[in-house]
């Protein structure tokens, strides 16, 4: 219970990290419908776990094998991109009508600091070469757990992003600087938990 | 004006990566709050988006469907960004380690993302164009926002001290690095509009 709080809110992947702020407000920005705010949370909330256990496989093979820090990333990339096909290949069997609409919007969830910020701070915490041996089942949790923490910033943004782009707002002010500012705001909110 | 000053227009001013289109977030928030760690990720960001730029721009990618093309994208900068990020720790020792997870993400940056692929630009060296002032646009802009930030949160600009009486600390927090973005965001977006280079 201690770990999805701080997870979710102390540790929030956004809020504390800023991990995944352009995507955030790609999605969340006023010009999307709700209906595909909610795909889009599902689809981040799913990549982040499917990377992360990932992650916990890769990380094993990794330390046996002795790759440097450095060339890591372009196996977790590898992983990620093969993710990404695995989840279109899914979603093209079982929602074949629906897929064009939901296609461009996987491709957001795939690839962006969240995820890949995602599975290098779940590496970096359970680093197995480091020795300290971190189990499956907290590599998973931490997925799930940054996925909805990561949907909650987008839904709370998305609740708000409609009144800056109100006759109100000063015309420079209008859209993304009001959110970033907004978004400080509640980074601020959650510093404070 | 002809299409190409146009083009750098676009990626330095009207459409900044950072003042104005909101690209590359993360890192930019997270390492600006000194000139030196913005100096680290400007780096990586340059080698990787330009290079990758230029590979993309040499290997027909025309008829490949877009859910490989952006695999390969990935790919491409995650390759780039060994060596980039190697020559980061050579020239900041104290500063990469701290900005590392950051350095990385610069591999999956919104910008590759995004402008790699904008189909209002036919010709392929006007993307290239389009990107590099991009990336130049970006430089800039989080440099000066480096050094700004580094100014109001500790008083110092790269690590020296500068005499400010009252530094606000809470500025260099992330969450104070958003406000002050925004605050700048709606500031350069200001100057753009009266200074005529874009119609409101």
């Amino acid at each position: 219970m201690a770990f999805a709080f701080t997870v979710i809110f102390v540790n929030n992947i956004f809020f504390h990290g800023i991990f995944g702020g352009s995507s955030l407000l790609i999605i969340s920005g006023g010009n999307t419908k709700k209906r595909y705010i909610g795909g889009f949370c599902l689809s981040i909330t799913w990549m982040m776990t499917a990377s992360t256990v990932l992650t916990y496989y890769t990380d094993m093979i990794l330390s046996v094998t002795g790759l440097s820090e450095y060339l890591r990333i372009p196996v977790y990339a590898a992983v990620l991109g093969g993710i990404y096909i695995l989840t279109l290949v899914i979603l093209s069997g079982i929602m074949s009508a629906r897929f064009d609409n939901i296609k461009k919007y996987i491709h957001t969830a795939a690839f962006n600091s969240a995820v890949f910020g995602c599975m290098l701070t779940a590496a970096s915490i359970g680093n197995i070469t480091n020795g300290i041996e971190i189990s499956f089942f907290t590599y998973l949790l931490y997925g799930i757990l940054s996925g909805i923490g990561f949907s909650l910033a987008v839904c709370i943004h998305a609740a708000v992003s409609k009144l800056f782009h109100g006759e109100h707002m000063p015309a420079s002010f209008k859209g993304y600087p009001a959110s970033l500012i907004f978004l400080g705001f509640m980074g601020m909110a959650f510093y404070g938990i | 004006m002809s299409k190409s000053l146009e083009t750098l227009k676009k990626g330095l001013l009207t459409k900044n990566p950072l003042f104005c289109s909101g690209l590359v977030l993360s890192a930019a928030v997270f390492t600006s709050d000194s000139l030196k760690t913005a100096l680290g990720a400007a780096l990586c960001f340059t080698i990787i988006t330009a290079f990758t730029a230029l590979a993309v721009y040499f290997l027909p990618l025309v008829k490949t469907p877009y859910t490989v093309r952006i695999i390969l994208y990935i790919l491409i900068a995650s390759c780039v960004y060994v060596p980039a990020s190697m020559l980061s720790s050579a020239i900041f020792p104290a500063e990469t380690p701290k900005i590392i997870v950051y350095l990385a993400c610069i591999c999956v940056n919104s910008l590759i993302l995004e402008r790699f692929d904008k189909r209002t630009l036919k010709k392929k060296s006007q993307k290239l164009l389009f990107i590099i002032a991009s990336v130049v646009g970006f430089d800039v802009a989080l440099i000066i926002f480096s050094i700004i930030r580094e100014i109001i949160a500790y008083g110092s600009v790269y690590g020296k001290l500068v005499g400010l009486d009252t530094p606000l600390p809470i500025f260099g927090y992330v969450f104070g690095g958003l406000i002050l973005l925004g605050l700048f965001s709606g500031l350069f977006r200001y100057i753009i509009m009266i200074s005529g280079v874009t119609e409101r």
